[in-house]
């Protein structure tokens, strides 16, 4: 069972940020994630998680009240996980990196030095950017389409994998006593000209450690699910029910036979959101907390970037009103929520609170052995291969989940104990790469 | 005090990321005030200053990167989180046109001419600086009891429209420590001079005399008020080394006697041609503890150094003044 830990802020939970003994200045202090790193780390995680949006979305938008929550800043992802590096040994280090606003040259060169920092721990969580906010942060009016995105988000790829693919492995004897830096023979100039990179190559940083750096995805849109069958080497899923989560795995692992890859090249990571407590009740109870602190006015917004329309000034306690769902990004959740709001006849607040405990990362509240069982079952029955700890609070949540639930799965033989593999694709179980150019070698002039 | 920084300048490509580590914390054993990562084959710099944030303690860092290759957004953001990672210590160098071979890597960006690299390179400038003063230092209440996490009133939308680059904002991560992280120009051409007094507060110079190292200054102090600029925005930094380094050409060649070597610092610094030095060394540990333990006391002697500078933002050890977001009133 693969484990990631996502860390880029101070929880999945809106109102985790009042309680006590959350840092709310945390975003900003290298300090906490440091400290939530090295928690990880402690529990044997596979990995760190850095999600990123370079903007703070929906800042105009006056039914979503930005100014009480807490997730809108953050630091850097590559800046951030190089000093991470620095203070963790073992656990892998993802950085989420777009590819819409950034230039393959570059984040090849990034990861690579990134990759070499860390001793070949480093992955990086590929996506293509689908804010408006953040379009307007490079200079477009509007998102570029989908298949677009995704068509250039390929050939970035390609280039960022040949450019990993320059030096083959010793091209560098850096023998003194011949005066030989490199072998001329052992590099390669990528001379890449596609639709929308032209890229001479070589890059100027030695393969990184793992040659080809893990890419993870995440997107529910035909195009998205198509890139992760093709491309990526795991993927963040996220599912309401157990039914949703094995519709999504088995959707994915059936896309990739037309790639010629096998359903194992992809390890499944769902979401999943634990409220852990060392009795029921003591769980019961802090999810009652949480949901206490999360301000009307900030369930509402919850609630319209779940396709809802503006609730204000309605009674929050009173039924949901007869609405419309606006379509966006994650339709089939906010129409599986509106179909729950109705079979229970859920309140304004009832709906976001239940968006809050978990909605489309699955959220459960109970014990240790209450999660395993989820995270077991989850495990066994083609729904996950592994998961994404999505703590309400940190670090606490973190300190907790490793302190709790990472001994039952141990005990349950189903995660590690210790660290073995050194390096990030190893521990995907993910073959070691291979060059390009390896099989052609023999072929190449002198 | 007299700023003296250091630029890990061998001519090799950088691969050995603890090689680079060591030199970081001999250099910073030493006193040195800030350590240039020039653009050089091998590890990003900018990479570097992100991991050496967390492997240092007291001393400034400042990476190279080149202005046509970058995003303005994307360079504020992560240049921003690496001062809030080293606590104020982080300052950036930037190239308005970069070498010709690494254009080659970029062939479908359409490359500015010459004649616009360097208002190009300072409309970028002004956009990272510009993203820096998104929040005020007081816009963060964080008040758990009242639920208000940030006063609306306190951010600014940027809305930039120039020549060059169209930029909405506000930034993701909030004001630096230091307010406005300082921009070295790494000077040396026209064009780098002409980005110096448009947008710069620290030119690396390389003059190769006295008299050369006066005649910048006094056409630095030209340009600077050409630019509604005071002579003191600017921190003048003329690069040197030992003769016996082995770096990149550029620096001027110094005798190796360390107390004629902190004579000529003197001088030059007393006549008012520099501010301080960028010693350019190689990469090596050994090289760099056994310079500062030569020259070190010299310089001390002459009054140019205490014995260890305090930890203190980069900004404080150039001399600079504070740099209070545009919005304050």
């Amino acid at each position: 069972m693969i484990l990631g830990l996502p860390i880029h802020f101070l929880g999945y939970h809106q109102g985790c940020w009042r309680l006590p003994d959350v840092p709310a200045d945390g975003v900003l202090q290298f300090e906490h994630f440091a400290e939530c790193a090295r928690i990880a780390e402690r529990g044997k995680l596979d990995f760190v998680f850095l999600a990123d949006s370079a903007a703070v979305r929906n800042l105009d938008d006056p039914s979503i009240p930005r100014d009480r929550e807490h997730e809108h800043l953050r630091m850097e992802p590559m800046a951030l996980l190089a000093a991470l590096a620095m203070v963790t040994e073992r656990i892998g280090l993802v950085a989420t990196v777009s590819t819409t606003y950034n230039e393959p040259f570059m984040v090849a060169r990034g990861f690579a030095s990134l990759d070499h920092i860390a001793g070949g721990r480093i992955g990086w969580n590929l996506v293509t950017g689908f804010s408006r906010d953040e379009a307007r942060n490079y200079g477009y009016d509007a998102v570029i389409d989908s298949d677009t995105r995704h068509e250039r988000a390929r050939e970035f790829v390609d280039v960022v994998n040949g450019l990993y693919d320059s030096w083959d492995d010793g091209a560098f004897p850096r023998d003194r006593a011949t005066g030989i830096y490199f072998d001329r023979a052992k590099m390669h100039f990528l001379d890449h000209r596609g639709t929308h990179f032209t890229v001479r190559g070589p890059l100027d940083v030695q393969t990184p450690p793992q040659r080809h750096l893990p890419i993870i995805t995440a997107g529910y849109s035909d195009q998205a699910n198509e890139f992760t069958a093709e491309r990526a080497n795991a993927v963040y899923s996220a599912a309401p029910t157990i039914e949703v989560g094995r519709a999504y795995y088995a959707d994915v692992k059936n896309r990739m036979a037309k790639y010629g890859r096998p359903p194992e090249a992809v390890t499944v990571l769902a979401g999943i959101m634990p409220f852990l407590g060392r009795t029921r009740q003591e769980a019961r109870d802090k999810l009652d907390r949480l949901q206490s602190l999360i301000q009307p006015e900030v369930g509402l917004g919850m609630l319209r970037l779940h396709n809802f329309p503006d609730l204000r000034g309605h009674d929050i306690d009173g039924p949901m009103p007869e609405v419309a769902l606006s379509r966006g990004r994650y339709d089939m959740f906010s129409d599986m929520l509106l179909e729950r709001v109705r079979r229970e006849n859920l309140t304004i607040r009832q709906t976001y609170e239940v968006i809050a405990e978990g909605f489309w990362q699955y959220g459960k509240v109970g014990t240790a052995s209450d999660i395993a069982d989820v995270m077991e079952e989850w495990f066994t029955t083609g729904a996950a291969d592994g998961f994404n700890v999505q703590c309400p609070y940190l670090p606490g949540g973190a300190a907790d989940f490793v302190d709790l639930v990472v001994p039952e799965l141990q005990r349950r033989g189903l995660f590690r104990k210790q660290y073995e593999e050194a390096t990030l694709r190893e521990r995907l179980g993910m073959a070691p790469a291979v060059s390009r150019y390896a099989t052609t070698r023999e072929e190449l002039p002198a | 005090m007299m700023p003296l920084g250091i630029s890990l300048s061998a001519p090799a490509a950088v691969t050995d990321f603890d090689q680079v580590l060591a030199a970081a914390q001999a250099a910073e054993a030493a006193g040195f005030d800030f350590l240039c990562l020039p653009e050089r084959p091998g590890l990003d710099p900018i990479a570097l200053a992100a991991a050496l944030a967390a492997g240092t303690e007291r001393i400034g860092l400042v990476p190279s990167c080149s202005a046509p290759f970058h995003q303005p957004y994307n360079l504020a953001r992560r240049l921003g989180s690496i001062d809030h990672i080293s606590q104020g210590r982080f300052g950036w160098a930037l190239q308005p046109a970069p070498p010709l071979p690494e254009i080659e890597h970029f062939a479908h960006l359409p490359m500015p001419a010459s004649d616009i690299a360097v208002p190009r390179a300072a409309e970028l400038a002004g956009i990272v600086a510009a993203l820096w003063d998104s929040w005020d230092d007081d816009a963060f209440l964080r008040d758990k009891a009242s639920g208000m996490y940030f006063d609306r009133a306190k951010f600014h939308w940027l809305n930039h429209e120039g020549a060059h680059y169209r930029v909405r904002g506000p930034l993701d991560t909030a004001r630096p420590p230091q307010g406005r992280p300082p921009m070295m120009v790494l000077g040396g051409t026209t064009i780098a001079h002409d980005l110096a007094c448009a947008a710069a507060e620290i030119l690396h110079s390389l003059p190769r005399h006295l008299a050369d190292a006066r005649a910048t200054r006094a056409g630095l102090q030209r340009g600077l008020a050409e630019q509604g600029r005071s002579a003191d925005a600017l921190c003048i930094l003329a690069g040197i080394a030992p003769t016996s380094a082995d770096v990149q050409p550029g620096p001027l060649r110094v005798s190796e006697t360390p107390a004629m070597i902190a004579a000529l610092m003197g001088e030059w610094r007393d006549t008012g041609a520099v501010d301080g030095f960028i010693i350019h060394l190689s990469d090596s540990p050994e090289a760099i503890t056994q310079v500062a333990m030569d020259l070190m006391p010299a310089l001390r002697e002459r009054g140019l150094r205490d014995a260890l500078p305090p930890r203190s933002p980069l900004r404080d050890r150039l001399g600079l003044h504070a740099a209070p977001s545009r919005y304050a009133a």
